[in-house]
């Protein structure tokens, strides 16, 4: 698959398909589940380890902070502003991705610039700023592994926090050899030492630099970038020009208020009790410095951020991109990864966020996406509620009407059947007739021997598995199988029951 | 725009009207508190905005977060925990202190060097590894990052270490090189054992020179005053060896930065 259109698919996004071919795909299925699980149980323990019985305080109080921060955010985003400028950086406003790739590319183009390394960032992936550097000649360079690879192998990130956990070594390899003229090795320590010969000469010879920030400090004006493999330090200290692009909920008060989201975010990214690099920069170099950039400029960028710092979203600009949610959520696993949610944030929270950033009619399916076990929320170091923020989504699927027709009729049907007790009886057997008569396997129990008998709970359970039912039902026994109901109804069971108990033993077991 | 080629201090005034395509400061605010208006007030939001007219920070303890108290084992603490994330700690008494800079470097066969340490210190190694035939490399040779390129270790003090995590901090400044720790293979911290703090929250205070500290009052901050002009242009935070696990889960050190970090613990004198 082509990778710019992976996260930038049609519109109104279709999910099924992507779904239905990663589901297929086994090796697909073991990279992720295998990965995410890793993580996920690592996770669960680093933060134990830690917080011991704390660790649910210290979730809330994380959020606490960046909420209280969030509704002051006009205050805090000012107070970073002004202590950004104060210290020799060049703050800039971009309204949207349109904004904030002409801010970019207006720097580049002023001081000449030929090639750009670049280190991961969400919100560079989300307005395409790669692609709009090399339409005008800058050669961009992501310097993070991971990205590195799917930019050679022209393929998109599927995971936040790392990128390619949808591809194998062997993928790895075949790139390195197409695209750097590399021999043909599968030893991951040999084909980070290629990666590593080939970027620095990358980072020795660029003349711009390109990061995101996980944090800005609001108290001093910093902007803090959080690394393991350290790309990020290069960028910013080799090249002659910084430009971090950066999401407005980023900011966060003082420095104190940092170390809680340190913290908390490598632990719930990898498991480790702090990222490698925790880099805090405070303005561009000072004249007596030797080196580091001569400029910094600090691109803020909304692109529909002040549509969900409304209050009933506002929690959701909580997130500090950890990727706990997706390592945690079954679905995520189930469907291959990122890719599969056509967007560039997957998983729980991309499945929020991104209908709500582009469009809930551009991706109604997403909402959908959740079996609202509630992993995600118990997995957030930020404590937000992602099942309540996905329920709320799908009632506005319902209040706008954006459901396919199919499903409206169909709740239409359920919710009237719900409120008439004789509509209930009349539709359940109808069900039983019928899905019994078009059920595939073999195995269904021939009825009157076994279903009236009472105190018998194997009764109660699906005897057998329906797989294709005919005609609008086909649409639901594609997915998922159907259970075959018994051939009684828990009504009749319960009645024969209430017949045979003596009517003095109910009385005292009550 | 040929004439941005010297860009220094004034590459501000050299912009092109046409490459300003952002909005205005005044405007992209607007959209953010027309957001937060649109909602309900906030609930006592007038009795948080301290007299400065901005808003005193969350008053919370910070204290629920800190891993390592005060009269723990900083020590035994550092070595472990550092050593677990990938740093090789060497303690060494005050007056061996250039032996086991020389030691390590010899025993990674560094011959070119970065060096970004300041005062007596850095001098008297200087001397010492100049006496071994080792190359220093100025960070900006030729008026290029080029030589920092071909160091074969650097070699900077440090701010702090902190016991909770096993992370050493190293600043940037005049004296201190920022390629010194991330460009060579090889980089040598030297720590003294006093350096070492508890937890994170403990080097806040020491950085921004403010006693007070949510941690400690549980009281609003003060605002920014003080604080700014003090912070360096750039401080790391080092917790191991540069890292990546994006190959198929497989931990790879010096993907980037250095393979490996060797810290030699001073014992105070």
């Amino acid at each position: 698959m082509n990778g710019s259109r992976v996260l930038t698919p049609d519109l109104p996004f279709d999910m099924s398909p992507r779904a239905d071919v990663a589901g297929r795909d086994v090796r697909l299925q073991q990279f992720v589940n295998s990965a995410t699980q890793i993580k996920d149980h690592g996770r669960v323990n680093a933060c134990r380890a830690a917080f011991g019985e704390r660790y649910d305080a210290v979730r809330r109080l994380a959020g606490e902070i960046k909420q209280y921060t969030l509704d002051r955010l006009d205050v805090y985003l000012e107070r970073f502003i002004d202590n950004a400028t104060a210290s020799g950086a060049r703050v800039h406003f971009a309204a949207d991705a349109a904004q904030a790739n002409a801010i970019v590319l207006g720097i580049a183009r002023d001081i000449d610039a030929k090639l750009c390394v670049k280190s991961k960032s969400m919100v560079t992936e989300e307005i395409g700023l790669l692609a709009a550097l090399e339409s005008i000649g800058v050669t961009t360079v992501e310097t993070d592994l991971g990205e590195f690879i799917l930019q050679l192998d022209h393929d998109a990130p599927s995971h936040i926090v790392t990128p390619m956990i949808h591809k194998d070594r062997t993928a790895v390899a075949r790139a390195f050899v197409r695209e750097l003229g590399a021999r043909y090795t599968e030893d991951p320590a040999e084909l980070t030492r290629i990666a590593r010969e080939h970027m620095r000469r990358q980072f020795r010879g660029a003349d711009l630099g390109i990061s995101g920030a996980n944090f800005l400090v609001a108290d001093t004006g910093s902007i803090v970038i959080c690394t393991n493999e350290g790309n990020a330090d290069l960028a910013v200290s080799s090249p002659r020009v910084h430009v971090a692009v950066v999401g407005i909920e980023k900011v966060i008060p003082s420095l104190e208020h940092l170390s809680v989201f340190l913290k908390l975010l490598a632990r719930s990214a990898t498991a480790q009790p702090l990222t490698v690099y925790n880099t805090i920069v405070t303005g561009p170099r000072k004249p007596d410095e030797a080196d580091g950039p001569e400029q910094l400029h600090i691109v803020l960028v909304d692109n529909g951020r002040t549509e969900i710092l409304r209050e009933e979203t506002r929690e959701l600009l909580r997130c500090i991109r950890c990727g706990a949610c997706l390592n945690a959520c079954p679905v995520y696993r189930k469907v291959g990864g990122g890719h599969a949610y056509g967007a560039v944030y997957s998983g729980p929270i991309g499945a929020v966020i991104t209908p709500l950033f582009k469009g809930l009619e551009n991706y109604p399916d997403l909402p959908q996406a959740s079996s609202l076990c509630g992993a995600c929320f118990e997995a957030c170091p930020v404590h937000i509620d992602i099942p309540s923020q996905l329920i709320r989504l799908r009632s506005l699927l319902v209040e706008r009407r954006l459901m396919a027709r199919g499903s409206k009729l169909a709740y239409r049907l359920w919710a009237m059947t719900l409120k008439h007790a004789w509509l209930y009886r009349m539709s359940a057997a109808l069900q039983r007739i019928i899905i019994r008569r078009f059920s595939t396997s073999h195995d269904v129990r021939s009825g009157s021997a076994s279903a009236g008998v009472p105190g018998s709970a194997g009764d109660m359970l699906p005897a057998a598995w329906c797989a294709d039912l005919p005609g609008p039902f086909r649409a639901w026994t594609e997915a998922r199988d159907m259970p075959v109901p018994a051939a009684g109804s828990f009504r009749a069971w319960w009645a024969v029951r209430e017949r045979a108990t003596p009517p003095t033993r109910r009385a005292g077991g009550a | 725009m040929k004439n941005a080629k010297n860009a220094g201090g004034e590459w501000e005034t050299r912009r092109s009207p046409e490459t300003v395509r952002g909005c205005s400061r005044a405007e992209f605010l607007q959209r953010v508190r027309r957001a937060i208006a649109g909602s309900e007030a906030i609930g006592g939001d007038s009795d948080a905005v301290g007299s400065t007219g901005l808003p005193a920070h969350p008053p919370r303890d910070l204290g629920l977060v800190r891993l390592v108290d005060q009269g723990a084992d900083r020590v035994g603490l550092f070595t472990e925990r550092a050593t677990a994330g990938g740093l090789r700690v060497h303690r060494v008494a005050a007056d061996a202190l250039l032996d086991a800079v020389t030691t390590v470097l010899d025993a990674s066969g560094a011959r070119r060097v970065m060096i970004a340490v300041p005062g007596v210190l850095g001098h008297s190694l200087r001397e010492r590894l100049r006496t071994r035939g080792i190359v220093m490399i100025d960070p900006v040779e030729g008026g290029t990052l080029d030589a920092q390129y071909d160091a074969d270790a650097g070699i900077t003090d440090c701010d702090a270490a902190l016991a909770e995590s096993g992370t050493i901090i190293v600043r940037s400044d005049a004296q201190r090189s920022r390629g010194t720790f991330i460009v060579p293979p090889v980089h040598v911290v030297i720590l003294r054992v006093a350096q070492i703090l508890p937890d994170m929250l403990d080097y806040w205070p020491m950085l921004t020179g403010s006693s007070e500290t949510i941690a400690a009052s549980g009281g609003p901050l003060s605002c920014s005053s003080g604080v700014r002009g003090r912070v360096p242009t750039s401080i790391v935070m080092i917790s191991g060896p540069s890292k990546t696990a994006d190959i198929e889960g497989i931990l790879i050190t010096g993907v980037h930065g250095p393979r490996e970090v060797y810290v030699v613990l001073v014992e105070d004198r």
